[in-house]
């Protein structure tokens, strides 16, 4: 049982590759906003956009 | 009854909004769409939200309601499109992530009016814990194909 919970936890998610690249995206930015920087000089790295209803 | 704080648009890419302790958020969303294609049914309207203290306190917000109330407008904003879904990951730089998690959690338990549908998944990286979640709105006609990729997501390869 232990060797078989070993195992799981070094197995990745299915989606590791999403998360871990969302994680570090969210982790980029928030570094680059605290050192003041600004969202619109991340434009041509990161797709952002305003899906907000305004109605 | 409180009331949300009024959320400003000062570019292209983000809302703001300024406490009444003069904290200053701000929310931007990214397009994780592409990233979604081997889930072709639900991957149209993914997009992943953020939000960041760009100046001020942040702990002297802590116990400020009217932030809880704020992010959940914007959310019933963000789903007044029915197709569209976010997909986030707690940060997990600073040790903190379960603490941020269980704040969001108070405020959407709190504040959702039940249209939001909230599904939490832990992924292994590395053999590391990151802790997601899926927002999908109640009436999206695919909800059953999202939520079982967002689950399939997070099983380990070679699980079912």
């Amino acid at each position: 049982m232990e060797v078989k919970d070993k195992i799981n936890k070094t197995l990745n998610s299915k989606g590791a590759t999403i998360f871990k690249k969302m994680l570090e995206d969210k982790d980029a930015i928030s570094k680059h906003l605290k050192k003041g920087g600004k969202l619109s000089e991340l434009k041509d790295k990161f797709k952002f956009v305003k899906p907000l209803s305004t109605n | 009854m409180l009331s949300p704080y009024q959320l400003t648009e000062p570019d292209d890419f983000s809302y703001e909004f300024v406490t009444s302790q003069e904290v200053h958020y701000q929310i931007y969303f990214l397009d994780y769409s592409a990233m979604f294609v081997d889930y072709p049914d639900v991957s149209k309207f993914i997009y992943t939200f953020n939000i960041d203290v760009i100046s001020g306190n942040e702990k002297s917000a802590f116990t400020d309601e009217r932030i809880g109330i704020t992010v959940v407008e914007v959310f019933k904003k963000f789903f007044a499109k029915i197709e569209n879904v976010i997909v986030y990951v707690c940060d997990t730089t600073d040790e903190k992530h379960y603490a941020r998690k269980r704040k969001f959690d108070s405020w959407f338990w709190k504040y959702n009016d039940g249209n939001i549908i909230k599904e939490d998944g832990i992924a292994i990286i590395e053999g590391i814990e990151i802790i997601n979640a899926l927002l999908v709105q109640k009436d999206n006609p695919k909800l059953n194909e999202i939520i079982f990729a967002f689950k399939d997501l997070n099983n380990k390869v070679g699980e079912k």
